[in-house]
């Protein structure tokens, strides 16, 4: 399967980079692996193994003008088994925007980009990225685009220093599956009149440190319920010729359900030739639960080390063979976080899995 | 003692500097001839080739292009002017590209071609190998 998506691809490219012109650009990437995990399935991955794992952007940009484009982004995923599969949709339209750019100032209006956190915006592009994906804990299945207006502002401050900032209102879309007291639970909503903003500061050295905002009004698609949630986030990277290292830190609460998330990653990539990489990651998540009628209770939710070898068959074609030791209650089979003993809730022992993903990444 | 440390310091500078120096001699950065730019630091040539800077010192718009990354020419410049290998560079462009921030110069596969687009293109920069005929463009010294 793998491989007839490579040979199609590779059998398109010759007609797509003809096609490209100084209006006209074409852009695309493939991601796509096989999985397997040993205990528990996780993230779309179950025990018995799965090659239905793939991600598949195309990108169209037309220059209108020096300072007009038109962009839109088709996105094809499949997710395994994930109770989320019926969730999302084969084909969809990630961003369609237009941009204007005005000095150092650039606007999008329509589905764009969401600028949250240092790889939002790439989750999908497995070619730079260490693993198969951005530490699910972090990103979920939400927030990969706003509907309304971006606006950024990038400025060069003196010699060594830059600072970008975003700043959006909008709305955005939310999926993702969370252990509760009760069972486990597919959460699809809608994030309504959302506002916030990320700043960047990049500094020498290669290092970039991020603050992230946002609020917005929650409905719940089957329920059509109302609630609220805010974000706020921290992101910190270091990059150099041989060495990465990145970390991000999101807490989310709210109500409508109840929320308090607090998630956390940190990977470092080390690049000792141009065709070898190796990456670590440890993601951490903790979260409140709301047992009916009782305290909330705090619990360690993930707890996720992982490995990767990357081979660069080139700049746009990488393989990877990744494996990571997961911990927790968060798994695409319930594991129960709290019981009520004597009238109280009490923390459940958490499960644990492993599970690794052979993966292909190329771009153009 | 104090000597032999100060000597081998030296040496090690020495060392480390060397492929820069050989670097900077097998290519030549070139502008368009009515460019106000005599000289540049790599800092500022790494910042307009990843278009982190848009214009020159005098105002004008910078309009850089690479040659294929394939290049034995781009490669050197890449390392020796950025900083970073080819692949860095390209990991960079493809997360311009898919994040909606930007797309990457535009590529010209020989050097009679970049200097064709330098030439004919006001505010074009690139780079071209150090024994490359440069007549019709200005040669940009990198500080």
């Amino acid at each position: 399967m793998l491989l007839r998506h490579l040979a199609v691809i590779a059998a398109l490219l010759p007609a797509v980079t003809r096609a490209q012109s100084e209006n006209f650009s074409f852009h695309g990437s493939l991601n796509a692996g096989y999985g397997k995990s040993t205990n528990l399935p996780v993230i779309g991955i179950p025990t018995e193994g799965t090659a239905d794992y793939r991600i598949v952007t195309l990108q169209a940009r037309y220059k209108a003008t020096d300072k007009d484009q038109f962009v839109v982004q088709l996105l094809n995923r499949r997710v395994g088994t994930s109770p989320l599969r019926n969730a999302i949709g084969d084909l969809t339209t990630q961003w369609a925007y237009w941009q204007r750019s005005a000095g150092d100032l650039t606007f999008k209006v329509g589905r764009a980009p969401l600028p949250r956190g240092l790889m939002n915006e790439v989750r999908y592009i497995g070619t730079v990225l260490p693993f198969f994906r951005v530490a699910y804990e972090y990103t979920y299945d939400a927030f990969d685009a706003n509907d309304g207006v971006v606006v950024s502002y990038r400025k060069g401050l003196g010699d060594a220093f830059r600072f970008e900032g975003h700043v959006f209102g909008g709305g955005s879309e939310n999926r993702n599956v969370r252990s509760e007291a009760a069972g486990l639970s597919v959460r699809v909503s809608r994030a309504s009149n959302m506002r916030g903003a990320q700043f960047y500061l990049d500094a020498p050295a290669g290092i970039r440190l991020g603050l992230y905002g946002d609020s917005y009004d929650r409905i719940d698609d089957a329920t059509n319920t109302h609630g609220m949630r805010n974000h706020h986030g921290f992101s910190a990277q270091m990059e150099r010729q041989y060495v990465t290292v990145r970390a991000e830190h999101m807490r989310e609460t709210g109500y409508g359900p109840m929320s308090d998330l607090r998630n956390t990653y940190a990977n470092v990539i080390v690049k000792p030739t141009e065709t070898w990489r190796f990456a670590v990651e440890q993601s951490i998540g903790d979260q409140l639960v709301f047992p009916t009628g009782q305290p909330s209770v705090k619990i360690p939710a993930v707890r996720s080390t992982g490995g990767a070898v990357n081979y660069l068959l080139s700049s746009n074609t990488v393989l990877k063979l990744e494996h990571h030791w997961r911990r927790g209650y968060q798994f695409d089979a319930f594991v129960p976080p709290t019981k009520t003993v004597n009238g109280a809730a009490v923390v459940q022992p958490s499960a644990y899995t492993n599970y690794w993903i052979l993966s292909a990444a190329f771009s153009f | 003692m104090h000597t032999t440390r100060i000597f081998r310091a030296a040496l090690l500078a020495v060392a480390l500097s060397a492929p820069r120096l050989a670097h900077a001699q097998l290519f030549k950065v070139i502008a368009h001839p009515e460019t106000k730019v005599e000289e540049a630091s790599a800092a500022d040539l790494s910042k307009i080739f990843l278009k982190q800077k848009t214009a020159f010192a005098d105002g004008t718009p910078a309009v850089p292009v690479d040659q294929a990354k394939v290049s034995t020419v781009r490669g050197m410049f890449t390392r020796s002017v950025l900083g970073k290998s080819v692949s860095d560079v390209e990991g960079y462009w493809q997360q311009q590209i898919f994040s909606g921030k930007d797309q990457p110069p535009a590529q010209k596969p020989k050097d009679d071609d970049v200097i064709e687009f330098v030439k004919t293109t006001p505010g074009a920069i690139g780079y071209v190998g150090g024994g490359a005929a440069t007549a019709g463009v200005k040669v940009i010294k990198v500080k």
